[in-house]
């Protein structure tokens, strides 16, 4: 408990798309529209959007803080994508939390949710 | 060797400029290979038609024309079977809509289609109208010769001069079929059909107003008549009769009454009477009987079924020893042509019946599918619910897990 104290105490509130820990695998790519903070899918060797849920995703793209004010961050032409390692992430609660190590889905959208999404959809 | 042949008034492209005379160049046809004249254009012809000893023929109006002959041609517009049996049909291509238009004065109840007492004729008309424009006396069709079979499939007569006591006459037909038709407007017919005991009847998804709908006559009670009156609206008036009695007929293989609407229209009436039979195998289910003087009677010792009717504003209901289930004594809240009201009790009130699978207007019968059968003609139409919502797309498992919220709708999670 005390190492997970440790870690989330270390975490201000801060939006989606930030990495951390130094054991994390980066990759920088071109970017094509993907959003900060969501999970993107590699596509003609350009990070895109998910458009499924189906998708298989590269990664969680990291936030630029590095452009300018007036950049809108889903027109960054180059961007980090967070392969492995610690992330904070657009999320899907749907009801509570997911308990800690729970495993985890990602949307059609590129969010991460704690259930399929396929219960009740009949 | 059947022939094909064209008319056109104008007479382009070598077409006969009469059917008379298109009549005069055709041959019989057979049952696999009918002759035909194809009326091509919106003209009126002025003329009778006679068949003589043509069989298999086949007048087919691919055009909004009429048939109607002027005096002097004081005669049946119609004529056939005079020699021999003939099958005769007149029908439409193209989404036509013929008029068949006599305009003779008659006083002596003439036909619009004749045939005499020895030849049998099988006639289907289906898709024309009938719509006398001078006169008196006119009726459909006159033919004593037994055998004949007739179908109107898909008719309508007029508000025409339709003043004869009857409007059909085949008082030896082997069958008489009406579908889809519209006789609503032949008001002052006693008769609708008079038919022999052994006639076999169909009436489905039909609207006919008359005192009586069927008469039933013959030297003898039948042996063989056979009754459907399915998914009709029948409009009765304040006469002391019965509208529809099954004496002498029907009481060999039974009869299905099922789905009407039998209405009083104006002030409800105490002397009509809807149905009465002297037979146990007449089944009399699903209808609506509004303003009348009795419902039913029974002729004789028989119990005979009646399931799931309505009755609203009647005299009298089922007088006798009826097998009488389900009746709904309410109102059954008709709306547009006869349309159940969202909130009429006839809703599913009915007893199952699947051999009916539409309504008299043609719509799917139960509604929703695999649901009851309404009361009276009209099925109420259950609005589909469609496919529902769209389904949340379903969410892919992936390498990661969660560590914990560090903000609303933001979590830290630890990809692998």
């Amino acid at each position: 408990m005390a190492r997970f104290d440790n870690i989330t105490t270390e975490i201000p509130p801060e939006g989606a798309g930030e990495a951390y820990g130094t054991v994390n695998i980066i990759l920088t790519a071109e970017n094509d529209g993907a959003r900060a903070g969501r999970f993107a899918k590699f596509s003609n060797g350009k990070l895109v959007p998910m458009e499924s849920a189906d998708d298989t995703p590269a990664g969680v793209v990291l936030r630029d803080l590095t452009l300018p004010v007036d950049t809108d961050p889903d027109d960054a032409p180059l961007v980090d994508c967070l392969i492995k390692g610690m992330v904070t992430v657009e999320a899907d609660p749907v009801e509570g939390l997911p308990e800690v190590g729970a495993q985890l889905y990602v949307t059609a959208d590129g969010r991460v949710a704690e259930a399929s999404g396929d219960e009740g959809g009949d | 060797m059947a022939t094909h042949l064209i008319v056109k008034k104008s007479g382009d492209d070598g077409a006969y400029t009469t059917i008379a005379a298109a009549i005069a160049a055709s041959t019989s046809g057979t049952s696999e290979d009918w002759s035909t004249i194809t009326i091509d254009d919106a003209e009126t012809y002025d003329e009778l038609i006679n068949f003589g000893a043509l069989d298999y023929i086949k007048i087919i109006a691919a055009n909004n024309c009429t048939i109607a002959p002027n005096p002097p041609n004081v005669a049946s517009p119609v004529t056939m079977g005079s020699i021999a049996p003939a099958n005769i049909q007149f029908d439409v291509a193209n989404g036509a809509n013929p008029t068949l238009a006599p305009a003779a004065s008659q006083a002596d109840k003439l036909p619009l289609f004749a045939w005499g007492n020895t030849h049998p004729v099988n006639l289907l008309v289906n898709g024309w109208k009938m719509a006398p424009t001078a006169g008196t006396g006119w009726l459909i069709a006159e033919g004593k010769a037994p055998g004949s079979a007739v179908k109107f499939d898909s008719c309508e007569a007029s508000d025409g001069p339709w003043t004869t006591d009857k409007i059909l006459k085949l008082d030896k037909a082997v069958s008489l079929t009406v579908l889809d038709c519209n006789m609503e407007n032949v008001e002052t017919a006693e008769v609708f059909a008079q038919i022999g005991p052994e006639t076999v009847v169909n009436f489905q998804r039909s609207s006919i107003a008359t005192d009586v709908l069927l008469a039933i006559e013959g030297p003898t009670a039948g042996t063989g008549g056979e009754l459907s009156v399915i998914n009709n609206m029948f409009f009765l008036r304040d006469v002391n009769k019965v509208f529809l009695d099954l004496s002498d007929g029907v009481n060999a293989t039974g009869g299905l009454i099922a789905h009407n609407l039998f209405m009083r229209l104006g002030e409800p009436s105490t002397l009509v009477t809807a149905i009465k039979t002297p037979y146990n195998n007449v089944d009399v289910s699903n209808n609506i009987f509004i303003g009348l003087g009795t419902v039913g009677t029974i002729d004789g010792a028989v119990t005979v079924t009646a399931n799931n009717n309505c009755v609203y504003d009647c005299n009298a209901g089922f007088v006798g020893n009826w097998a009488e289930v389900g009746t709904v004594i309410t109102d059954p809240k008709l709306g547009d042509g006869g349309d159940l009201e969202p909130d009429s009790p006839c809703i599913d009130a009915g007893v199952d019946i699947p051999t009916v699978t539409v309504d008299i207007k043609g719509r799917p019968r139960p509604s929703p599918e695999g649901g009851k059968w309404d009361i009276g003609p009209c099925e109420f139409q259950h609005e589909d619910p469609g496919p529902g919502p769209e389904p949340e797309p379903g969410n892919e498992l992936i390498n990661a897990t969660f560590v914990r919220e560090v903000a609303e709708k933001v979590w830290l999670i630890y990809v692998k």
